[in-house]
């Protein structure tokens, strides 16, 4: 590769990186709002009993509301929210894909592709159902899977687009998956940024370090700060 | 070792890398100190400019500097640190033989 050519490839990956990260809290939110959709403590599938009354009201049929509104409408938002955020982690493993085809991992981003076309069809199924189907807080959580899957494959993509190896990358997982979530992607960020900047030789060292510092951090991180404990 | 080498530059914005070769220090060591002095509030973060890391092709990074709050403390403290280390090696320097005031 030529020099210029290889500057192209880095710029790419980091935004490969970037993508992933966003397709990563995209399909989070998309679980989460999956929770919402299928909650144990509440009455399951109010969706059959919404539309059947949605049906009975446009008929002219009388029907008794028994249904409590907060019930149907947090289904209903969920079920919403999880087409939207799957949507958005589709478009973001789409555009991980693109950054890592042009930085040269091909394989990996036509996985990518795949796994965002996916996604992208269950979030239109979703939205779709979620007015009409009785099945829709179930298709909800297939939905928030299919988004997992497709940040999954971002992730693997810009990994594979990327100038650290399987090993390093997946030390850096490890190492963030210690800390509180609020804090994974940042520490996540700098730890790779110092690694790209050490010589290879010395990433050995740097990750045995870094996995120590995360276990340490995860304690500093959970305490509470001083502002807080007054 | 972390302070007196912000304290050396306080104006200048750090990266966790950069002051682990400064100081010697593990990044293993280097990071969880960095947290607790950010938590405190004696340091602050942020990340760098997008068109600098993106321009390099690398990930981008986070910059530490030190607060005013954090730098009046962080003196006091060093001098504090100092101080005490005097004080310490005064009380277990071994008197001369024969010298006078040696001991009970």
């Amino acid at each position: 590769m030529t020099r210029p050519a290889q500057a192209v490839a880095a710029v790419n990956a980091v935004m490969a990186d970037q993508y992933a990260t966003a397709a990563a809290t995209a399909a989070r939110e998309a679980t989460r709002a999956a929770g919402m959709a299928v909650q144990p403590s509440r009455v399951q599938n109010v969706t059959s009993e919404f539309i059947g009354r949605a049906a009975k009201a446009r008929s002219g049929a009388s029907y008794q509301q028994t249904l409590q509104a907060s019930n149907a409408y947090g289904q209903m938002a969920g079920i919403a929210s999880t087409a939207k955020y799957a949507a958005a982690a589709a478009n973001a493993t789409r555009y991980a894909a693109d950054a890592a085809r042009k930085a040269g991992a091909n394989r990996a981003a036509r996985r990518a592709e795949r796994a965002a076309r996916v996604a992208a069809g269950w979030a239109d199924m979703a939205r779709h159902r979620a007015e009409n189907s009785h099945y829709a807080p179930y298709t909800a959580l297939r939905t928030a899977r299919y988004a997992r899957r497709a940040a999954v494959a971002a992730r693997y993509a810009a990994r594979a687009a990327g100038p650290l190896g399987r090993f390093t990358t997946s030390a850096v997982g490890v190492a963030a998956a210690l800390l509180p979530s609020a804090s994974r992607d940042r520490y996540t960020e700098e730890w790779k940024s110092d690694l790209c900047h050490l010589p290879r030789r010395r990433r050995a060292r740097f990750v045995a370090g870094m996995l120590s510092a995360a276990v340490r951090l995860a304690v500093v991180l959970r305490q509470p700060t001083p502002r807080e404990r007054r | 070792m972390v302070l007196a080498e912000m304290l050396g530059e306080p104006t200048e914005r750090r990266y966790g890398l950069d002051m682990s070769a400064a100081t010697g220090l593990p990044s293993g060591t280097i990071y969880p100190i960095l947290a607790r002095l950010e938590r405190i509030g004696w340091v602050e973060s942020d990340w760098e400019d997008p068109d600098a890391h993106i321009a390099e092709g690398r990930p981008r990074r986070r910059y530490y500097l030190l607060t005013r709050e954090g730098a009046e403390c962080a003196d006091e403290a060093l001098r504090a640190i100092r101080r005490a280390r005097k004080n310490a090696a005064r009380a277990w320097r071994v008197p001369a033989p024969g010298a006078s005031g040696a001991g009970a």
